[in-house]
């Protein structure tokens, strides 16, 4: 998506505005009045909600989304979640409301991949229910990674033959699958241990994907 | 105007039927979120290319699995969305009503349908073909505009479920399960009784708990007069209270 839209040009026009931000800045709050939508150029994003007990990650933003997409038509025009930047210095282009839909007017293809990028996280937030109500855990840690995997692959393309990469950190997994992490380790050990995964800095390698997706 | 609409049977023999009129989409009443402010050309355009269909109570409109190839709008009816898991256990995701559109998801993420889609009463439902749908988004800018609009708020409840299934207390769940009920089904013509009629395992479904605790959290609200329960009718005697339990949390 980064191609699609060109900065040096936007700024040139006087339209939107850059900001580095560094792990732990936020971008928005939950409850904040609506500050606009913001493109992540460089780096990640947590989004987050508060719970009755205690706070709970919704998903993660990479290079190249968007986000405040969701509180773009909200009629208390407030944001409903928290972005926070985390793991390194992110870069951040900044859209007012009305810049936005003008700019998404102008790039259907952006529009494209705005609806694909929702769909892919409506799909996650549902799975994740899905999981927490019929799911143990060993099922919801192999469905939490090939979902991932199915993402992540068909942005960056790193399927080679049966092997599938998947960047992502155990804390992150541990999050979106709704496992402990004492127990994801365990999991994670078990699947080395079988050569069905490979374990490395923030990304796992599915070694077989088919043998990993029947190994529930 | 009155249209003829096919009709599928329970074994899939085509029959047609005079007496339902569907109007064209130039002159629908049901406030569909995602036609929203679309030219009357536009809604012409989509008249001539949909097809109407009436599905009887128990008929599967799709399959989770299948891919899409086009969208489904109910004009009348009721239909549940739901999800199979491992073991063969229902869950369900969501009810979708009159003005409502179905399988917009698989259709724009080019993927097949999550879930499956099942008539809780005789429905009567247009489809537009995947390739009038797409022609249309490309050429058309509120168009999407109205997509991006539907999936936020779809993202957004979404989250909230998440969040309530991983968090709250039972009692709040079924609280809320009942207002969801409300907001979507209404009542019938007495003001009290639940529009819908649902068994005990459904309701648990729609609040991720099982069904015998479903049944339990049923009988302390018909103890403590916050409902009635007459067979698979739900009576509401106290919304107030109902809406206080399921938003103890502030959602």
């Amino acid at each position: 998506m980064r191609h699609l839209i060109d900065i040096p040009q936007l700024l040139e026009r006087g339209f939107g505005s850059f900001k580095q931000y560094e792990p732990g800045d936020r971008l928005y709050s939950e409850g904040d009045l609506y500050v606009g939508v913001f493109f992540i150029i460089d780096g990640r994003i947590q989004i987050q909600k508060k719970g009755p007990s205690k706070k709970m990650t919704m998903w993660f933003g990479e290079s190249g989304e968007f986000t405040g997409v969701v509180a773009l038509f909200d009629d208390q025009k407030l944001h409903s979640s928290t972005a926070v930047v985390i793991e390194s210095t992110a870069q951040i282009f900044h859209f007012s409301k009305k810049q936005f839909l003008e700019f998404l007017n102008k790039h259907p293809e952006v529009q494209k991949d705005v609806i694909k990028k929702l769909c892919q996280k409506i799909n996650l937030t549902e799975m994740r229910i899905f999981n927490s109500i019929l799911h143990n855990n060993r099922t919801r840690f192999i469905d939490t990674l090939m979902f991932l995997s199915n993402q992540e692959n068909s942005y960056t393309n790193e399927t080679s033959g049966k092997n599938v990469v998947v960047k992502c950190s155990e804390d992150t997994l541990s999050e979106l699958s709704g496992i402990s992490k004492k127990y994801l380790s365990r999991l994670l050990e078990e699947f080395e241990s079988n050569k069905l995964l490979k374990i490395q800095k923030s990304q796992f390698i599915i070694n077989d994907f088919e043998e990993f997706r029947l190994s529930k | 105007m009155i249209e003829k609409c096919k009709i599928y049977s329970t074994n899939l023999k085509l029959c047609t039927m005079n007496e339902i009129a569907i109007p064209p989409c130039t002159e629908c009443s049901n406030n569909n979120r995602l036609f929203c402010g679309l030219t009357l050309d536009h809604r012409e355009n989509f008249s001539k290319s949909k097809g109407k269909n009436v599905y009887k109570k128990g008929q599967v409109i799709f399959y989770e699995g299948n891919y899409p190839n086009g969208l489904f709008c109910i004009f009348r009816g009721k239909v549940k969305i739901s999800k199979i898991g491992q073991e063969g256990k229902e869950q369900i995701i969501k009810f979708a009503g009159e003005g409502e559109t179905l399988g917009y998801r698989a259709l724009m993420n080019e993927e097949s349908y999550n879930a499956t889609a099942t008539a809780m009463e005789d429905c009567h439902i247009c489809h537009l073909s995947r390739n009038a749908f797409m022609r249309a988004l490309e050429a058309n800018n509120r168009l999407s505009r109205n997509m991006i609009e539907l999936l936020s708020n779809d993202l957004k409840d979404s989250e909230r479920k998440l969040m309530n299934i991983s968090q709250k207390p039972v009692k709040d769940r079924v609280a809320e399960s009942l207002l969801i009920l409300i907001t979507q089904f209404g009542y019938k013509k007495d003001g009290h009784t639940l529009d819908a009629t649902l068994t005990r395992r459904e309701i648990g479904e729609i609040a991720g708990i099982t069904t015998e605790t479903a049944i339990r959290t049923l009988s302390e609200f018909n103890k403590e007069n916050l409902i009635r329960l007459e067979d698979k009718k739900i009576l509401i005697l106290d919304f107030d209270k109902i809406k206080h339990i399921a938003n103890a949390y502030g959602n």
